[in-house]
Parts: C-alpha cells; sequence; structure tokens
C-alpha cells in the first residue's frame, strides 16, 4: 500500500512538473496556501489551478508568472520510514507548475548518516519589451541589418524604425545540491557538500565606441551562460569541554559565456576608420572564470559553564587565469604591441583569524571580548597596458602621453577589537556598553589607513508587566590621516608620464573626499517600546535614527542620514482569532555635491576657481517608502481558517539640485512607486485529511522613473537606450487546491 | 587614558574573571528527579495539540539516541519532573519563552547544552546573545513546522524584531526574501558569526559572491569600492533605486567622481526628454558606457567599459 502510495505520489509530482509550462507560472508571491512543512513522517500532495489575468513581467520577477492564463500547480510531502527499512526519509516538492520550483529530499541512515538533496529553480523576470536594432549572429555577437545607414548620432539612424526588433531580459538559476553528514562516533563527525548551479538568460550592457566629446554607445541583452560549483568537506569534534571543525571548501565559476560583440552602428569622423560601421565591432571580456580555496578551522572552548572562547581562523585563495582578449576586436587599430603577458595570472590571499572570550563572572553580568583581523592581500602581478580605448582609436604606445596605464590589485587589512559589558538588574532591566576600535589599511587609494572609534549604550527596560523595550545609543568617529588625492593617479600610470606631468596631477578633484575613506562621524539612536496593553493587545514602536557627516567633504557625500519608524499593533483575543496592522516610514537622504569644468584644465589650479561657486553644484536627494498593513486570521471552526491582508507601499524620491551661476539647471520629476496587495484565503477541511484551499490576490504596481518613462530608442543623440519603460501593472490572481493528507 | 590602554586594560580584567565565571552557573541539571514512563505521565495532563507537535519533530524522532525524546523525554529539556508530578501547583517545571521566569541564559544553556557546535560556535559572542535573545524567541520546537527552520517563512521571525527590514523588502528593488526563495539565513547567521552583522561568511562580499560569482575576480581592473564593500553601493535588504543601489547613477558615481568633463558634470532635468536628452541621466546612465563597475578583465578596460 505504502509502495503505491509513493509510486502514486512520484506520478502526480511528474504530472504537476509537466503542467509547468515554462512560461506560466505563480500564486502570487506567496505560497501559505501549501503547507511549508518540516513534518518527520506522513504524505500529503496538492494540486491545484491558477488563473491571471495579466501579462507582466514584474508581476512574475521571480516565480515566472509574467502571462495570463490558467496553469496547473502542485505540492507534495512524503515523509517516515522508507519502504519500511531503518531509512527515514523526507521528500518535499514546493512551487510545482511555477518556474520557483523547488523539490527537496532529507534521508536519514543508521547510525545517524544523514543525506540531503535539494533542486532549486530561481527566475528573474527584469525588463520586457525592449528595442534593439541588432540579431544575433551566433554566440553572443551582436549585428545590424544589411541595409542599416551609419550615422554620426542617433538621429542619422534612418532605417532604425524598420530595423527594431522586440526582446526582453531575463535570467534562470537552477541549482542542485546535496549534503552528506556522517558521524564517525560519538565525538567526531564528517560533513561534506556539492552544489551545481546553472545560470542563463541574458542582461542588458551598454556598449560605448566614443572618446572624450564623441560619446557614442548602444544597450544590448548580452548573454549569461554560467555554472558556478561549490564542494566542501568538513571534520567536527565535539565533547564536553569544547567543540571544533575544521574543512576546505572549493568554489569554482566557469564563465561559458561568449565575449559581447556589437557591431558599431555609428560612423564618426572622430573613430579610426577601422572603426566605423560597417567595418568596426566592440567587443566586452565575460568576467573570468575564478575560483576559490578556503581552508578554515574553528572552534569553542568551554572554560566552566559560563565562560567561553571561540576561535575561527581561515585562509583563502581567490585565482584566476584566464587568458587575456586582444586589445581591440578591430584588426587595424592595435600595434604589434605585445600584451605583457598572456593571462592575468591574478591571485588573492584571503587570512582571517578572530577570537571571542565572553565571561559571566556573576549571574547578571556578562563581559565579551571579540579581536577580528582580516586581511585581503591582491598578488596580482602589475603590468603595463597599451590600451585601445573603446575599440575606436589606434593604439598608443607613448609611455609619456598617457597611452599606457598599470593595474592596481587592491588590498585591505582590518584589524578590529571591541570589548562589551552587560549587567542585567532585577526586574528585567539590562545595561549595556560597548567599546570598538577598527583600523583600515588600502594601497593605491588616497587613504592609507583610516582609524574608527565607537562607543555604544544599550538599556533595555521593563515597567511592571505591560511595558518593556531598549535604548540604544552608538556614536562612531573615523579619521582618515592625510588624503592624497593623487594616490590612484600615481599607481596607474607608469613613471614616465608621471615625469612628463609631474606628480601634482590628479584625476579627482582635491577637494572630494571618497565616502568610503573620508573622516566620518556616525551618530545612531534607537528606541524600542513594547506594550502589550492586554492580555490580548499588543503595541509596537520602533524608531531608528542614523546620521553619517563626513565634515571634510567639500564635494562627493557629505551627509547621509536614516530614519526609521514603525508601528505595530495586534489583537488576539485567543488562539482562533488574531487582528493585526503595521505602519512604517523610512526616509533616506543623502547630500553631495560637484564641480563641473567643462576644459583641460590641470586640476590642481582649480582651488581658486572653486572659491568662485559659480561652477559647483549640490544635489539633495530625500527618499521616503511608506507601508501600511493589516491583516487577519480566523480560524471559524475546525474545519474552515479565514486569512485576509492588505498592504500599501509607497515611495517617493526627490532630488533637490542647487546649480552655480554658470551652470543651467533644471528640476527632477518625483521617483514614485506605489505597491498595493489585496490577499484573501480560505482553507476547509471536507473531513480528516481532505482540505481545499482558495486564494484570492490583487496586485496593483505602479512606478515613474524619470529614466525610463518617456525615453524612447531614439530619444538621446548619442545612445541608442532600450526603449524599456518602468513596470505598471494591475492583476487579479485566483488560485484554487485540493490537498490530500494521510498521517 | 586611552582607547588602546583602556582596551588592554580590560583584555586582562576580562581573562581574570574566566576562572571566576566558572563559580557561576545558573547550575546544572539535578542528577536525580526523573520520572519514569515520562511521555505518558506528561501528557496525562498536557495533551493540547501544541504541546504534543513536538513529538512530530526531530526532537522526538524515534531511533536516534541523540533525540531528546530517546533520553529523558520532556524533562531533558523541562527538567525533572518528579516533584512538578507530585505538586503540579506548587513546583513549575522549566519553562521557555518570553513568558518564563527562568532567565535568558539558563533557558538557552538548556538548548545548548545540545547544540553548542558548528554554526553555532558563536553564540555566546553574538549580538544576539547580547541582546537577551532566547532561543525560544525564534525556535518553536513544539511546532512541527518550525518557521524559523523554513526558508519561505524564516523572514517572518526575523521580521519580528528586525521591523524596518520588512519595510525594505517592499521596495522598488529587493531580494525575493518575501517571495520565499531567499531566507535571511542564506546571508545572516543568527546564532553569530565571524563577520559583520553576523554575516555566515568573514567578509561583507563573501555571501553576495556565492550567488554573483561572477562578481568575485581578481579582476586585472578593480574598481576599489566594489573590492573594498559591495554595501558601498547596494542596500541588499532592498532600495528605492534599481538593482539595489543605494543611489541612482549619475548622482551614486559622482559621490566619488569629481572630474574635468563628463563625472563632474551636473545632470538635472535638463538632461530629460523634451529638454537635451543626456545618457549620463537616461536609461543605465553612467552604465550606459561603463557597463564593468565590477570590474573588467580586458586589457583595454582600465575605465571599465570593456
Amino acid at each position: 500500500m505504502k509502495r503505491q502510495l509513493i509510486l502514486t505520489l512520484s506520478a502526480l509530482a511528474a504530472v504537476c512538473q509537466a503542467l509547468a509550462s515554462p512560461v506560466n507560472p505563480l500564486l502570487g508571491d506567496k505560497y501559505s496556501l501549501f503547507e511549508q512543512p518540516s513534518l518527520v513522517r506522513g504524505q500529503r500532495i496538492t494540486l491545484g489551478v491558477i488563473g491571471n489575468d495579466r501579462d507582466s513581467f514584474k508581476l512574475g520577477e521571480y516565480t515566472g508568472l509574467r502571462e495570463d492564463g490558467v496553469y496547473g500547480l502542485g505540492a507534495f510531502f512524503s515523509g517516515g520510514e522508507w519502504f519500511e527499512s531503518d531509512i527515514n526519509y523526507r521528500l518535499e516538492g514546493r512551487d510545482l507548475g511555477l518556474e520557483s520550483r523547488q523539490i527537496l529530499g532529507r534521508f536519514g541512515f543508521a547510525r545517524g548518516i544523514r543525506l540531503d538533496v535539494a533542486y532549486r529553480e530561481l527566475p528573474h523576470y527584469e525588463l520586457d519589451s525592449i528595442l534593439i536594432p541588432f540579431h544575433r549572429a551566433g554566440g553572443n555577437r551582436w549585428q545590424l541589418p544589411a541595409d542599416w545607414v551609419g550615422a554620426s548620432g542617433v538621429a542619422g539612424f534612418t532605417g532604425l524604425d524598420g530595423a527594431l526588433g522586440e526582446t526582453d531580459t531575463h535570467t534562470k538559476r537552477k541549482r542542485v545540491e546535496a549534503e552528506l553528514l556522517v558521524p564517525l562516533n560519538e565525538n567526531w563527525s564528517l560533513a561534506a557538500d556539492y552544489s551545481l548551479e546553472d545560470k542563463s538568460g541574458n542582461q542588458l550592457t551598454g556598449v560605448v565606441f566614443g572618446v572624450g566629446g564623441t560619446q557614442l554607445g548602444v544597450r544590448v541583452p548580452s548573454e549569461i551562460d554560467r555554472q558556478t560549483r561549490e564542494m566542501g568537506l568538513s571534520l567536527a569534534y565535539q565533547s564536553g569541554w569544547g567543540s571544533f571543525t575544521g574543512g576546505y571548501r572549493y568554489s569554482d565559476l566557469d564563465e561559458e559565456s561568449d565575449p559581447l560583440i556589437v557591431q558599431n552602428p555609428f560612423i564618426s569622423p572622430a573613430f579610426a576608420d577601422a572603426a566605423n560601421y560597417p567595418r568596426g565591432f566592440a567587443r566586452l571580456a565575460p568576467a573570468p572564470d575564478n575560483s576559490a580555496h578556503v581552508f578554515y578551522g574553528k572552534g569553542i572552548l568551554r572554560l566552566g559553564r559560563t565562560a567561553r572562547l571561540s576561535l575561527d581562523l581561515q585562509r583563502a585563495r581567490h585565482e584566476q587565469d584566464d587568458d587575456f582578449l586582444p586589445y581591440t576586436v578591430n584588426d587595424g587599430l592595435a600595434t604589434p604591441l605585445a600584451l605583457p603577458a598572456p593571462d592575468l595570472d591574478g591571485e588573492r590571499v584571503i587570512s582571517h583569524a578572530r577570537f571571542a572570550l565572553t565571561v559571566r563572572p556573576t549571574a547578571r553580568t556578562n563581559l565579551a571580548l571579540k579581536y577580528r583581523y582580516h586581511d585581503r592581500d591582491d598578488r596580482t602581478d602589475r603590468m603595463p597596458f597599451a590600451f585601445v580605448l573603446h575599440d575606436v582609436l589606434e593604439q598608443g604606445t607613448d609611455p609619456a602621453a598617457g597611452d599606457i596605464r598599470v593595474n592596481r590589485p587592491y588590498s585591505r587589512t582590518t584589524r578590529q577589537l571591541s570589548l562589551e559589558g552587560g549587567y542585567r538588574f532585577s526586574g528585567g532591566w539590562r545595561l549595556s556598553v560597548g567599546l570598538e576600535r577598527e583600523t583600515v589599511e588600502r594601497d593605491f587609494l588616497p587613504v592609507d589607513e583610516t582609524e574608527e572609534d565607537a562607543g555604544h549604550l544599550k538599556l533595555n527596560y521593563r515597567l511592571g508587566d505591560r511595558v518593556s523595550g531598549w535604548l540604544k545609543w552608538r556614536r562612531a568617529d573615523r579619521s582618515s590621516g592625510t588624503y592624497d588625492s593623487n594616490a590612484a593617479y600615481l599607481a596607474g600610470h607608469p613613471q614616465a608620464f608621471i615625469d612628463a606631468n609631474g606628480t601634482d596631477a590628479f584625476v579627482n578633484d582635491p577637494a572630494l573626499r571618497i565616502f568610503f575613506l573620508a573622516d566620518r562621524e556616525r551618530d545612531q539612536q534607537d528606541w524600542v517600546l513594547n506594550w502589550a496593553a492586554s492580555a490580548s493587545t499588543s503595541l509596537a514602536l520602533k524608531i531608528q535614527r542614523s546620521d553619517d557627516d563626513y565634515p571634510d567633504s567639500q564635494f562627493g557625500l557629505s551627509e547621509a542620514q536614516r530614519r526609521n519608524l514603525t508601528l505595530d499593533a495586534s489583537y488576539s483575543p485567543d488562539k482562533t482569532f488574531s487582528l493585526y496592522g503595521y505602519a512604517s516610514r523610512a526616509w533616506q537622504e543623502r547630500d553631495q555635491g560637484g564641480f563641473q569644468w567643462l576644459g583641460f584644465l590641470p586640476q590642481m589650479v582649480l582651488p581658486p576657481l572653486r572659491d568662485n561657486s559659480a561652477n559647483g553644484w549640490r544635489v539633495a536627494s530625500e527618499s521616503r517608502s511608506d507601508t501600511l498593513g493589516a491583516g487577519l486570521e480566523w480560524a471559524v471552526n475546525n474545519r474552515l481558517d479565514l486569512e485576509l491582508e492588505y498592504a500599501l507601499t509607497r515611495s517617493e524620491t526627490e532630488y533637490d539640485i542647487e546649480a552655480g551661476s554658470a551652470l543651467t539647471a533644471a528640476p527632477l520629476p518625483d521617483l514614485t512607486m506605489d505597491w498595493r496587495d489585496i490577499t484573501a484565503r480560505a482553507r476547509y477541511r471536507v473531513r480528516e485529511g481532505i482540505s481545499l484551499a482558495l486564494q484570492y490576490r490583487f496586485r496593483d504596481y505602479s512606478t515613474d522613473d524619470f529614466a525610463l518613462d518617456g525615453v524612447a530608442v531614439d530619444t538621446d543623440p548619442s545612445v541608442l537606450l532600450s526603449g524599456a519603460a518602468s513596470p505598471d501593472f494591475r492583476a487579479n490572481t485566483l488560485v484554487f487546491s485540493v490537498t490530500y493528507e494521510l498521517r | 587614558m586611552g582607547i588602546r590602554n583602556l582596551c588592554r586594560t580590560l583584555f586582562i580584567l576580562v581573562v581574570a574573571l574566566v576562572p571566576v565565571s566558572s563559580l557561576a552557573g545558573e547550575g546544572g541539571k539535578e542528577a536525580d528527579g526523573y520520572v519514569d514512563n515520562e511521555r505518558q505521565t506528561c501528557l496525562m495532563c498536557h495533551n493540547t495539540p501544541a504541546v504534543k507537535g513536538v513529538l512530530e519533530t526531530p526532537h522526538f524522532m524515534s531511533g536516534d539516541p541523540a533525540s531528546p525524546g530517546e533520553r529523558q523525554g520532556c524533562q531533558s529539556c523541562h527538567g525533572p519532573a518528579s516533584e512538578h508530578v507530585a505538586s503540579p501547583m506548587q513546583v513549575k517545571p522549566m519553562g521557555f519563552g518570553a513568558d518564563s521566569e527562568i532567565p535568558v541564559e539558563a533557558q538557552n544553556t538548556v538548548c545548548l547544552d545540545c547544540h553548542e557546535s558548528g554554526d553555532r560556535n558563536d553564540w555566546h559572542a553574538s549580538t544576539h546573545a547580547a541582546a537577551g535573545v532566547a532561543c525560544a524567541d525564534c525556535h518553536s520546537v513544539h511546532e512541527p513546522r518550525q518557521k524559523a527552520l523554513n526558508r519561505n517563512a524564516q523572514a517572518g521571525i526575523c521580521f519580528d524584531c528586525h521591523l524596518d527590514k520588512r519595510q525594505a523588502l517592499r521596495r522598488r528593488s529587493h531580494h525575493p526574501i518575501e517571495e520565499g526563495l531567499v531566507g535571511c539565513a542564506d546571508c545572516h547567521n543568527p546564532h553569530g558569526g565571524s563577520g559583520p552583522g553576523q554575516l555566515q561568511a568573514v567578509s561583507v562580499n563573501d555571501p553576495c559572491t556565492i550567488c554573483h560569482a561572477e562578481k568575485r575576480g581578481p579582476f586585472l581592473w578593480e574598481h576599489p569600492p566594489v573590492a573594498d564593500d559591495c554595501t558601498n553601493c547596494h542596500d541588499p535588504h532592498g532600495s528605492v533605486h534599481p538593482d539595489l543601489l543605494v543611489q541612482r547613477p549619475p548622482f551614486l558615481c559622482q559621490q566619488c567622481h569629481s572630474e574635468s568633463f563628463h563625472p563632474g558634470t551636473l545632470r538635472s532635468g535638463t538632461g530629460l526628454p523634451g529638454a537635451s536628452p543626456d545618457n549620463k541621466i537616461l536609461g543605465g546612465a553612467c552604465t550606459n558606457c561603463h557597463s564593468q563597475v565590477h570590474g573588467s578583465n580586458h586589457p583595454s578596460g582600465t575605465v571599465l567599459s570593456r
């Protein structure tokens, strides 16, 4: 009987899979019609249908439900003893019929041996209705129609309308995983895991042909085809005095996409003749195949009942040796100057150590001391490259003329030390304090070392039986010492160029501070209040505030602020009924400045010019996101469960622009998003083991985005854009399912 | 006293307190006081579905000598029950969760007696431990369908406290967490980790490159903020801007780039359709040309466009 049931379940699962056309999908975004089991034993199968009345990539972004129609759905669970053997198993299928389908399994053998297996798919639908004049000519090569008329700008493309074809961007991940745990004896165990993920699809990629004042470009859906493998082997020991795990992990990326090659649609007098239409192409390098080897050991030592010492050590190596592409795809642009090496032979070594010691000298007191060292040492060789810029200019080889660049393999070393202590008072009050110090060393950047000192204070409080919460304040000051704006310039050019142009030249304005290197004062405050107004009613309030100030940053990011306000409320008079609601507002503000100079002026003379603010500008952005939600869950009787849920999110980003008198500026429209969901679910138990479920979901989603809306393929005079609009949809989804359960 | 001296002093103090702390435990389990045939005994009174659900969980997996069910049954966690059986109203067994009168540390000790290993090695030094979070605040061990262990439902547990993250996931750009395809624990280790933000990995970039391995490099032409920390440009919990960006280009890029000509040029509404369309603000903005912002392996890719 059991065997028959399993066979039946397998057959039904196969039917569900068969029903899952690659172009139909989902159920809304939530799967609550289907149980989320971590059951140990029993059999269950759910079959259903879903109807959707709207075509929309955004609706099916992560599920594939992007076209209207009626589709089949399924889920199953089976667990217990495998054919009356000593093997325990659990098999579970989720989202069968959707493109986010998953099949998970766990098998438990004698002596505690355990095998987990999983198959998952994860789609991502991004942009539909992309328009391009190119067609694929094998692999990742994009060509124009034979009758294309080249021109020096988009306006001259007289054959554009007739050449446009529609496409989209999307990706799909398919992943298989397996994990084996083998207890060797009471103290030792061995674990191994393996995963393989295949990602395919495409992504919109910008390709530039222009240089300097002639910046011309196109956007095309570049192919994605890559595999990522992960595997690990570890040995663990556990006993009364502590535990230890040591192991090795390996990961690699196999990039199977061809280099993106795109025919140049432009004809420009600024380009070498071999680079213009129809002869000219551009070629982009795909991500290099890479691998990571990680050796690690981590353990904990129990020092008495309440003291613990943990240690985490890791040594990793990231490497890649993909062969370099030639300097350009266009024959005739490159001189016979050879590449300095056939490949990068890139190597990055990561050393990591961290220890934490915690003690509880009394039952009410706790202390923690932590130290973390993390070093990422990029050992890749530095080499000079005489580049061909954007596949359109002939290769320059004069080291004194700026035609050669040297790569900068960035390294970084972080050291963190923190001390924390806490005391638990009677009545549920608790006071915690902490001090932290962090130093970060980097190379090839304007700042060699930053130091940050931080401290925090946190008070957990309880007022009677009904009110509790906590207050937290944190302050962090980062100082960066000397800021050498020309550090990247010096490291990125050959000595001959520096000799010819001086060591004081630089690329970025000296008044700009790169924000992750700059002096920073950070203030953060959190306040949480929980109020159990009655045995059935509770309220929670959370207020968060974070202010980053960059006091020395005249240009670049100078301020960043975050605020969050959230209010939660719930009412649950008994276990059969609950009502909940929440409201939140999040603000994000960023303030930055810049200096516009349209000339070949050595930036070193800018400071006097900068005093005249005619060319200066500032942009302040403020984003507000409001979310309002409410719902109820009601077990009407022992047969019928009802759920109702409403959620609304509205976000708005405003840009406030201040321009100097020599500049021309106009306001930017607000960026907005409105997202409204209404979901109603009902589950009815017909009899023991059989239940019906019905779900209705309404989704209303709209956005305004000035970078996309009203922007056609030929809107910009220099770049062929994609013509994609920001997504808007309004969809109704209805799901009906039957669940059969045998315990 | 400088912070270094203070740290040094406190280090000595903390180490010195180790032997003291071994005397300050919450008290171990009693060696006796257990009742026999406990499962039936307990279920005589505690016979509700909410309690009995534990029998369907791995804690009561038959045949597994490590499971509490195969050892002292309910008493494995709730402590010896003989006094409670004799005086049910006067003597209460060990309780768990927010309503328990037992200190959080003592509650957690019961769980950690078996589970303090592997990914839970760092629990004692974790943010959650310091905040007084009890294991039972997230784990409902009597529930056969534990949300905390289920990728589809796990975020709901985290959102009980991390209310701001729930809000972030409803922004225009977000990881498919609400959709149930990515779980909080795919990146974070709520039991403490060696990296920042209780991440599973030892650095911020490591968990990102598990799924986005093509951005791991090393590249010939690296982009410093990428190599430094992915969160310089991305907010992994959700953003009002595309691609989880903390700001949209060109303004994002101009936070670090102010040079002659186009990098320092003010972009505004003058670049929109109807005025003088500007490819530095339309479409992908800066990435219309500099599409390889995560690094390039092309010998001519010095400005991250190849």
